[in-house]
């Protein structure tokens, strides 16, 4: 589903990602654990292609269409629309542009690569109706304005509602637990969950243990200045709570 | 309601018992207009117009929201005028937008004459290639306890300019006055051009007054969030004007023209 090699990345001419290798399938859930500075949030941006983040080599492919392909050279929006999500560690406020239109917006451009019917806004309402019930979202959410007056965990909630929405195949969901109370993280684990399949993959990128509690990952990854020190099942998210991230360091 | 018409100008007396709320259409021959707004009577006036030049006059407890779309055609230059006469307790609601020309200019003078009055003055350009639009505002608080509440914005694409003047004038006896003043701008790309002036004179001194100018561009975050949900860099920014623009066209109290405003505009 995703597969990165030996990548190197900077943002600002400073080398973030050093040699990072990654491989994932359809199924798997995969964890990426590391210290602050580490390149974890660097690694969500270089893969969604934010103009600022640059490959300086290496590669990343994306499966679409059932061939993996290098997606250098493609828009943020392209990879969007061949089913790579992002959510955001720090969703963006934008004043102004109501929540339902720019759901509308992104499920219809989504939907049109992929020939899907666009809906009006009266058959989009009732359609987000139903995936906001799973994330326990009051309706009055999808008429403010996008992230504007939201609190911290009702933004992320929005992240989660935006993947329920656009169903990707690939996602990378960035640090979604921070800023969480645990009745918050429960809620958006069950719906990071519920859109869990055999088609689809996952990267959580975490600072804790905690979240994997609720979302069970497959394998688990430690990132520690721009490379993966180590890869190990669920046990290593465990062993790092416990013994912090020093004993992989040395 | 009266109306009366010559080829030069158009008169409108609105009375109480005028038909309530029906929307008035200014004609736009190039002259001019009177709306007279009698004692508690209330009016909608709304024109597309080109040069023109409207003068109101409102009664004590009058009240009207008027609605001028300017347009001077591509390439063409156009100047509009309101002159607005305020009166005890009145209230003027007042929409300006224009699509720019090669010069387009307003010139919009509000004398609030007695106590309690209130104007709500908004304006609009939206602007692109070359075209430029400027917008004059003079409030004179003449009388105790009025209250204005101005907020111009403008889109500026390619190498487009607006400009706007905005002068409050509040006089030593308007005590209790409160006037805001606000001109937020967008700059899409790199040659636009924005010019804000606020003017205030006051010489009275229980008063609550303020004034600002935000010129900004188009925030590449908010671009890259909207396109990492799939939406292509071109939607995204029109996206982003329309959510800018969106208060301001919220101004429009009448729902039938705040739609055919924003569609006009091509936000809706």
């Amino acid at each position: 589903m995703l597969k990165i090699k030996d990548l190197y990345a900077s943002v600002n001419g400073n080398q973030i990602l050093k040699g990072l290798n990654l491989e994932v399938n359809a199924g798997e859930v995969h964890a990426v654990m590391g210290p602050n500075g580490s390149g974890k949030s660097t690694f969500s941006k270089v893969i969604a292609g934010h103009p600022q983040y640059s490959i300086d080599s290496g590669c990343v492919e994306l499966e679409i269409n059932g061939q993996m392909t290098d997606i250098k050279g493609m828009t943020p929006d392209e990879r969007a629309r061949e089913g790579f999500f992002l959510a955001f560690q720090y969703p963006v406020e934008i004043p102004g542009v109501p929540t339902s239109e720019f759901l509308r917006a992104a499920y219809n451009a989504v939907g049109r690569h992929h020939g899907i019917e666009a809906l009006d806004p009266i058959d989009f309402d009732a359609f987000i109706r139903t995936r906001m019930k799973v994330l326990q979202m009051d309706n009055k959410y999808i008429d403010r304005a996008v992230n504007v007056d939201f609190s911290g965990g009702e933004k992320k909630r929005n992240e989660i509602l935006q993947m329920a929405v656009l169903n990707p195949r690939m996602a990378i969901l960035d640090e979604t637990d921070s800023g969480l109370d645990v009745d918050s993280m429960k809620i958006v684990a069950h719906g990071v969950n519920s859109l869990r399949t055999r088609h689809n993959a996952m990267v959580v990128i975490t600072h804790y243990q905690r979240l994997l509690d609720y979302i069970k990952p497959d394998i688990v990854h430690i990132l520690y200045n721009g490379r993966i020190i180590k890869t190990g099942g669920p046990g290593l998210a465990l062993e790092v709570e416990n013994k912090g991230y020093d004993w992989l360091i040395k | 309601m009266t109306v009366e018409s010559t080829d030069k100008q158009q008169m409108f007396r609105i009375s109480r018992r005028s038909m309530p709320m029906a929307v008035v259409r200014l004609v736009d021959h190039g002259a001019s207009a009177v709306i007279h707004v009698e004692a508690g009577a209330e009016a909608v006036v709304a024109g597309i117009l080109s040069d023109s030049s409207v003068e109101v006059i409102l009664e004590e407890g009058a009240k009207l929201e008027l609605v001028r779309v300017v347009e001077a055609g591509p390439g063409g230059s156009c100047a509009s005028r309101l002159v607005v006469t305020q009166a005890k307790d009145s209230v003027l609601r007042s929409f300006y937008v224009t699509h720019g020309g090669r010069m387009v200019s307003d010139d919009l003078s509000v004398t609030m004459a007695g106590e309690g009055a209130e104007a709500f003055i908004n304006g609009l350009h939206d602007l692109s290639g070359s075209e430029r639009a400027d917008s004059h505002t003079h409030v004179d608080h003449a009388a105790p306890s009025t209250t204005s509440n101005q907020l111009y914005k403008s889109i500026v694409r390619d190498q487009a300019c607006s400009g706007f003047l905005g002068r409050i004038l509040v006089r030593r006896d308007a005590q209790l006055t409160r006037a805001y003043q606000l001109s937020k701008n967008m700059i899409v790309g790199a040659a636009g051009r924005v010019e804000a002036r606020p003017q205030l004179e006051i010489f009275a001194d229980d008063v609550k007054c303020s004034h600002g100018a935000a010129i900004g561009q188009i925030d590449e975050e908010q671009i890259f969030y909207l396109q990492a949900r799939g939406i292509a860099r071109a939607a995204a920014v029109d996206l982003l004007v329309r959510g800018f623009l969106q208060d301001v066209l919220g101004q429009i109290r009448h729902d039938g023209l705040r739609t055919e405003v924003g569609q006009r505009l091509g936000l809706l």
